[in-house]
């Protein structure tokens, strides 16, 4: 028996190793088994919490993705893809242009040379930006039009598939391969002219001279860009007849598309240098592709709000939730906690009893939501549930869930970490009760 | 601090607490010392005061006036939280109702207390082992208290009790949930560890039994210890 009472004996912690963690983590994981009905709702509702916001999270994280793809690959509704990064004459945007292809990108094959030898750029895509009249001999209407080359601007539009396979923008620019001096037309703006495809049809705009020149053009294919605004003038066409119709070789800017988006800054900075030192006196500008992306912004925005507060209200549930049964588990128990006080333990130890409780159950329960979440996505993504076009844009899209992003470690850690503060009123609890007052608790 | 004599000195020590406002005195100025090796029974009715006393007694409660010494060491003032290790190291538990932990085995509930400690695995099963084979359960030594009779019960808490190698073992009507039967060898049991151990023990009991058999009797009435 000790025989020495000392000061230290009195006033030093309990002995406290991982050993005696791992002892009272297999002490609250056996006290879920107490009350199993009990326990099962609290695994529940962690399990349903994870798995809501795990699939909102997927599908917010599709949505911000297709959205990005959608503004680099098509631009919101085909008024071209803006790629990942654009290259424009410096003066564009900050001065007007007195005609035009004024501020035209000249030499553009060797530009575009010394652009692919860039190891991270995959292709580049040349573009003319002109506007004008067209005419099918009754009636003239404007159109915005854009001169393309059909076979990388394909490839472009066609990356929209991998995405979302019922989107086949790809073919909608195949009649442009045909080599025939041909056009293809907005479907509001085709409709307004009465043409049907094959109708010959003329494109007038003015030249670099600043004289009117009209081109002799087939309607090659109509189509839906996706936004019905752009539909109503929007004019796509090789940039051979652009350059014919303008009289001028120059372009109006590069699109570049890197193999993939790691590390964007990185290729942009690389690209950058890349020009600087071949072009020091093109005075060229790089423009990322969120740099002009006002919509994609406007919306990813609104997305941001929506998904923070359902996130919260759903964290907010779990958390209320869990803390009322942590709150009922503690009261159950009070008689245990002082006769753990009595015997020695603190009210540290005691208390690290129930956060690891209600840790575990914040560990099943995620664990849980997450195969729940898994499996359900792969359901909802199976389905190819039909969702109404968002905003501005009149093509549905499918609705797809993306089961694995950088967001879903977040939610378990958030979900575990709400259901670890719910203990926090257990703790209230057992330092509000006097050892006593524990042990006569009935 | 001040130290004094004995394994428990309590000096002039009283007890109040208020219920709605009213005043209770569950303790009235009461002195005594308990030394190393006593067998002591606090005897008197429901509401005399024993049970006050007990919990003064083991330190999980404080009196509202007097002094408290353990090991000769002024207690008075330290607070309940920072007298955890006290308890731990030096203070064993026997409960009316048993308070074992429900989801630990015979084993575990020994091992629980002993973690905190520092002893070693192997330390702590030969304990468990020795304790739960000294009160007759040693092949209980898996089992859960809800597969133990009540008597077999209490007997875990003795070993609980008594596995931390305690000077002071506090019994509040250790009994008063048993059969005669399993009463009376609780208590015989408690007596020979009293003597086999030289463990002190304060238990409070207002069987007749316990109270002819025990060889320090305090009687209390009212807060008061009114003989010895």
């Amino acid at each position: 028996m000790p025989d020495i009472i000392t000061d230290s004996s009195i006033n030093s912690g309990a002995h406290h190793t991982w050993r005696n963690f791992v002892k009272l983590l297999r002490l609250g994981y056996r006290n879920l088994f107490r009350n199993r009905r009990r326990s099962f709702f609290a695994i529940l509702i962690a399990a349903s919490g994870c798995a809501a916001l795990s699939i909102a999270i997927g599908y917010y994280s599709f949505s911000i993705y297709s959205l990005q793809e959608l503004t680099i690959r098509n631009g919101f509704g085909g008024s071209s893809g803006s790629g990942h990064v654009q290259i424009f004459d410096k003066r564009v945007g900050e001065q007007s242009e007195q005609r035009t292809m004024e501020f035209g990108i000249d030499g553009v094959g060797v530009l575009m040379e010394k652009i692919k030898k860039d190891v991270d750029v995959d292709y580049v895509l040349p573009r003319v930006e002109f506007g004008g009249l067209i005419s099918n001999g009754d009636r003239s209407v404007p159109f915005k039009g854009f001169g393309v080359e059909p076979e990388n601007e394909i490839r472009l539009w066609a990356g929209m598939s991998e995405i979302n396979p019922r989107l086949k923008l790809g073919e909608q620019l195949m009649p442009l391969k045909t080599g025939r001096q041909g056009i293809i037309l907005g479907k509001t703006i085709a409709n307004s002219l009465h043409a049907k495809v094959g109708d010959m049809m003329i494109i007038y705009s003015t030249t670099v001279d600043g004289t009117i020149n009209g081109v002799d053009v087939e309607l090659l294919g109509i189509m839906s860009t996706g936004v019905s605004e752009t539909d109503k003038y929007y004019l796509l066409t090789n940039i051979s007849v652009a350059e014919k119709l303008i009289n001028s070789h120059k372009i109006s800017l590069l699109s570049v598309m890197f193999k993939n988006r790691k590390h964007f800054d990185n290729k942009l900075r690389s690209l950058q240098s890349q020009l600087d030192k071949g072009f020091t006196s093109a005075n060229f500008k790089l423009v990322p592709w969120d740099e002009q992306a006002a919509f994609y912004i406007s919306i990813r925005d609104i997305f941001n709000i929506i998904f923070t507060f359902m996130g919260s209200i759903i964290i907010v549930i779990v958390l209320l939730s869990c803390w009322n049964i942590m709150n009922m588990t503690t009261m159950e128990r009070i008689k245990e906690i002082g006769t753990l006080r009595a015997i020695g333990l603190s009210t540290k130890n005691i208390s690290t009893i129930f956060i690891l409780e209600a840790f575990l159950i914040g560990v099943i329960g995620v664990a849980i939501g997450m195969i729940v979440q898994l499996i359900a996505s792969r359901i909802i993504n199976a389905l190819r549930i039909i969702m109404p076009p968002v905003p501005g844009m009149s093509r549905p899209y499918t609705l797809q869930v993306y089961a694995a992003t950088w967001f879903h470690p977040l939610i378990a850690i958030g979900i575990i970490a709400a259901i670890t503060v719910s203990s926090f009123s257990s703790l209230i609890i057992i330092k509000r009760f006097s050892i006593v007052g524990s042990l006569e608790h009935t | 601090m001040s130290t004094t004599a004995g394994l428990i000195q309590l000096e002039n020590i009283s007890r109040k607490y208020y219920l709605d406002k009213t005043e209770i005195c569950a303790l009235d100025n009461v002195s005594l010392q308990i030394n190393k090796g006593d067998f002591v029974v606090l005897a008197g009715p429901s509401g005399s005061g024993k049970t006050t006393l007990l919990n003064i007694i083991g330190c999980i409660d404080k009196p509202s006036h007097g002094k408290v010494f353990f090991g000769g060491m002024d207690i008075t003032d330290t607070p309940l939280q920072k007298l955890d290790h006290l308890r731990l190291n030096n203070i064993g538990f026997i409960f009316q109702t048993f308070n074992l932990i429900p989801v630990l085995t015979a084993f575990e509930n020994i091992e629980l207390p002993l973690l905190f400690k520092g002893l070693d695995e192997k330390q702590i099963k030969l304990l468990a082992v020795k304790f739960l084979q000294r009160v007759g359960i040693g092949e209980k030594i898996n089992q859960k208290p809800s597969n133990l009779s009540g008597g077999q019960r209490q007997r875990l808490a003795i070993a609980r009790a008594l596995a931390g190698n305690p000077s002071l073992i506090v019994a509040d009507e250790p009994t008063a949930s048993l059969d005669r039967k399993n009463a009376e060898s609780i208590i015989e049991l408690l007596r020979e560890l009293n003597d086999e151990f030289g463990v002190t023990v304060v238990l409070a009991s207002h069987d007749p039994m316990i109270i002819e058999h025990s060889r320090t009797k305090l009687f209390m009435r009212d807060g008061c210890i009114v003989s010895d």
